[in-house]
């Protein structure tokens, strides 16, 4: 992720620090590849996609209770209320984050085994 | 060169720092042949009244330098008593660096009715013309707060300056906007100024540093009331007994350290003015001691403890190192901490606990292993506390650096299509323009349609000189009527109609190197124009309210203009991520909104969300407005796909912001290695990387040191050379 053109920095032990600051280390960052595969698979990947980010921006943390007019009741205590949120779901915000981030890894894991799959399968074909 | 130096105060009885340091200047200048002359008061002493003429008015001779005495004003001691007491209650943590501590009226009433001499400033507005520099110090009196503008370009500060409620107020910091050279004792009061008033001293600011006389031999070993300094293990303080010296929380430390220790040998020993009022038991309290008392107490000393976090140059602290003494001194205070780190020669501390820890460690070493310490000090010494060394680089600042000629050239006339409020190809024009008037040109920037809220700054187009040269500013489309004669300056290099345009123009400069690059494998011999912080711009007070809505929560600041190659939507994910990590953080996305559409898909991602209250989109602001954004922000973040003059990446290098940039050939060539470029990656972990960024003291400093050192590269007159030798000898 960050660039290693600033010689001053350690990108190694800044990266320890990014990882240290989200609770657990992420695996190396899965070659990304923009391999020929089939339009059902495409279509399916989207789909899991958009499915994350859904799921993503509802896991981001809430800073207002909303504006309906049960909850304009509880509006003086907005701040108290939602900073208690904000930290008793601290921890599932992390897993939450950690899943969904695993799951987007998985995802291009499958990406990969599905190209490696046709490359074989087309391999295959010329050689019979 | 013919020197005058304005002090309330001066005698060489006096034991102020300021005082000092006044007395050593003036001799140390006339040692050199500079004709010297003090222009101070008839109030003999910081402690004797403000209002009371004790010494006679005139002038007389100092070894070799002119006193010129004046009368006080019978200014109001009561009221300004009141009105001291008043600032000084100011809390340390409500002070905050671009936020006044008082009104307008409070602050008008301090200079009122501090020490004035209005024969001394009759005296500066008659006869300043005689002097080729006039110095002012320290900064906080009425000498030099109402006497400061009268010589106007032959005006110098030596501010003395302290992290105090006094140097948060207004008229401080419009003198040190406006003073045309800031002369530091430290690097660590010079980052102080900066601080509070921000990168623009930046040009005008020299650190001279300030030095001590050697150490004195004194074979006397009579007691000093009762005292034998060389018979028994003790920590020396040595200064006035007030309440922002820190001597309270060394006494505190030190009967903490007895109670847990009290069979302990070490003894605490304070000595100066004032001191003789403190009656803590197991404290040895001298008051005021004679010189050759002071060089016995400082060499016998365990260690000095200097527990003021007020200082500009602590001389007691490097007259200890020059007896080889280590020191303590106070971890939050820049001008003594940063030498003490840079050093070894001694510990630093803040809170009562690290104090008494330190008294502890003290009185546990051996005696070598303190010399060991103190001697660490010794080529820090050589380097900055040398009088010959720091007049050398007081005489380099005072000769006046006058403007280039630029009489008998052609005017400059600056053209753009469309000048826009808040666009940076316009302020661009308008820094340039300022700049070739400040070396003496004819400048002006014309437009065909122009924001009305850039008043007088843009005139028309057919409002021109005939035989001005002419530098067309091009953005978006073709620069209005280019010909042959004109210089073309650009950020885009993608139209092929601006391609064409630009062989016909007698130079081209590209606002960045990827345009420039472009332009090269046209053929089109290409400059690069390279941006630059426009302290002058800069040099300004920020938003007061907008300053005070800012504090709070860490801020996030993108800076810039608000279109879909901004990647702002991916900035905004990116900080609900980061809310993960501070919950009470904002994000300011400051800057014209250039594509409305985009701005719109924003706002809607904002609400969706529900973060109205959190990010501000306010559009493009005042420049006071953008300073407050810019002075309160902890990083600056870019997602930027292209830049035009990457202006505001460089603003956000001078105002000391971490910048976080995605990495890119136009971040790459302007940033060169410092900041923090990032390649596409999980928000979450972008996210992470602004808290480390924002929180962590050491990668922080680490990333602002990287910039200093690329900002200090990008001087405008690096840039005006450019131009300048675009515009050959029009």
């Amino acid at each position: 992720m960050i660039d290693d053109g600033n010689r001053d920095l350690d990108v190694t032990a800044l990266m320890a620090k990014v990882h240290e600051q989200i609770g657990g280390n992420f695996a190396a960052s899965l070659v990304s590849s923009a391999g020929s595969i089939e339009a059902d698979i495409t279509t399916l990947v989207a789909g899991m996609e958009e499915a994350l980010q859904a799921a993503e921006s509802a896991s981001a943390v809430r800073t207002s209770l909303g504006k309906s007019p049960m909850v304009r009741r509880l509006q003086p205590f907005q701040g108290l209320i939602l900073r208690a949120l904000a930290y008793i779901l601290r921890d599932q915000r992390n897993v939450n984050a950690a899943l969904i981030e695993a799951l987007r890894k998985s995802m291009r894991l499958n990406v990969r085994l599905a190209e490696e799959l046709d490359r074989l399968k087309t391999g295959q074909s010329r050689t019979s | 060169m013919r020197i005058g130096l304005v002090t309330p105060w001066f005698g060489r009885d006096l034991l102020g720092g300021a005082e000092r340091l006044a007395v050593d200047l003036a001799d140390r200048l006339a040692e050199r042949g500079h004709d010297v002359t003090v222009l101070t008061t008839c109030a003999p002493s910081w402690s004797a009244p403000w209002n009371r003429n004790v010494l006679a008015p005139g002038i007389s001779r100092d070894r070799a330098i002119r006193v010129a005495r004046f009368r006080v004003d019978h200014t109001n001691t009561g009221a300004f008593r009141e009105i001291n007491r008043a600032i000084l209650a100011t809390p340390h943590d409500a002070c905050t660096a671009g936020l006044r501590v008082a009104d307008e009226a409070t602050e008008a009433a301090y200079v009122q009715h501090n020490i004035n001499s209005t024969a001394l400033l009759a005296e500066l507005a008659r006869n300043a013309a005689d002097y080729d520099r006039i110095l002012f110090l320290p900064y906080l009196y009425g000498t030099t707060l109402r006497g400061w503008h009268i010589p106007r370009t032959r005006s110098a500060i030596v501010p003395c300056l302290h992290d105090e409620p006094y140097a948060y107020l207004e008229p401080v910091a419009a003198m040190m906007r406006a003073a045309p050279l800031l002369l530091f004792n430290s690097v660590g009061e010079y980052e102080l100024a900066r601080r509070l008033y921000g990168p623009s001293i930046d040009r005008r600011a020299v650190v001279t540093g300030s030095a001590v006389d050697a150490p004195r031999t004194v074979t006397s070993r009579s007691p000093i009331l009762g005292f034998v300094p060389e018979t028994t293990p003790y920590v020396l303080f040595l200064g006035k007994n007030r309440d922002q010296k820190g001597l309270s929380l060394l006494l505190d430390a030190y009967q903490r350290f007895r109670a847990l220790d009290p069979d302990s040998t070490l003894q605490l020993v304070i000595a100066g003015e004032g001191t003789e009022r403190e009656q803590s038991p197991s404290v040895i309290a001298l008051g005021r001691v004679s010189d050759d008392d002071k060089a016995r107490l400082l060499a016998s000393a365990r260690a000095l403890a200097q527990p003021s976090a007020n200082e500009s140059y602590s001389r007691v602290l490097v007259e200890a190192w020059s007896y080889g003494r280590p020191t303590v001194a106070h971890g939050d205070c820049l001008a003594t901490a940063l030498p003490m780190r840079e050093t070894g020669a001694g510990w630093l501390a803040t809170g009562v606990a690290e104090w008494q820890r330190v008294l502890h460690e003290i009185a546990r070493a051996d005696d070598a292993e303190l010399s060991a310490r103190g001697e660490r000090a010794a080529a820090w010494i050589a380097q900055h506390a040398s009088w010959s060394r720091v007049i050398d680089r007081f005489e380099s600042a005072l000769i006046d650096r006058s403007p280039s000629d630029s009489t008998g050239k052609r005017p400059v006339v600056h053209a753009l299509g469309h000048a826009q409020y808040g666009d940076a190809l316009t302020k661009a024009a308008l820094r340039f323009d300022a700049a070739l008037r400040e070396r003496g040109r004819v400048s002006v920037v014309t437009a065909r349609e122009r924001d009305p809220r850039l008043g007088g700054l843009v005139r028309d187009t057919l409002d021109v000189a005939p035989d001005a040269v002419r530098i067309a500013y091009a953005t978006g489309g073709l620069p209005p009527d280019l010909t042959g004669s004109d210089i073309l300056v650009t950020a885009e290099a993608q139209l092929a109609q601006l391609m064409q345009a630009a062989h016909r123009a007698r130079a081209v400069l590209a606002l960045n190197e990827p345009t420039q690059r472009a332009f090269a494998s046209a053929g089109i011999p290409a400059t690069v124009l390279p941006p630059a912080f426009d302290d002058v711009a800069w040099n300004i007070a920020p938003d007061q309210a907008m300053l005070r809505a800012l504090q709070g929560a860490n801020l996030v600041l993108y800076a810039g203009t608000v279109d879909s190659s901004s990647g702002l939507l991916e900035i905004f994910e990116t900080f609900e991520n980061y809310l993960t990590f501070d919950f009470d953080a904002r994000l300011a996305m400051v800057g014209p909104i250039v594509d409305p559409d985009y701005a719109e898909k924003l706002h809607r991602a904002i609400e969706s969300v529900q973060l109205e209250h959190r990010v501000f989109l306010p559009g493009v602001v005042s420049t006071p407005a953008l300073a407050a954004f810019y002075r309160s922000a902890r990083i600056f973040v870019c997602n930027r796909s292209w830049l035009d003059t990457g202006e505001a990446l460089v603003d956000a290098l001078a105002f000391d912001l971490p910048v976080c940039a995605t990495s890119n050939e136009y971040t790459q060539s302007l940033m060169r290695g410092c900041g923090v470029l990032v390649h596409p990656a999980p928000r979450i972990e972008l996210a992470a990387l602004w808290k480390v960024l924002i929180s962590d003291p050491e990668v922080r400093a680490t990333v602002i040191a990287g910039q200093r050192r690329r900002v200090a590269e990008l001087s405008a007159s690096a840039s005006l050379d450019v131009l300048e030798a675009a515009l050959g000898d029009a």
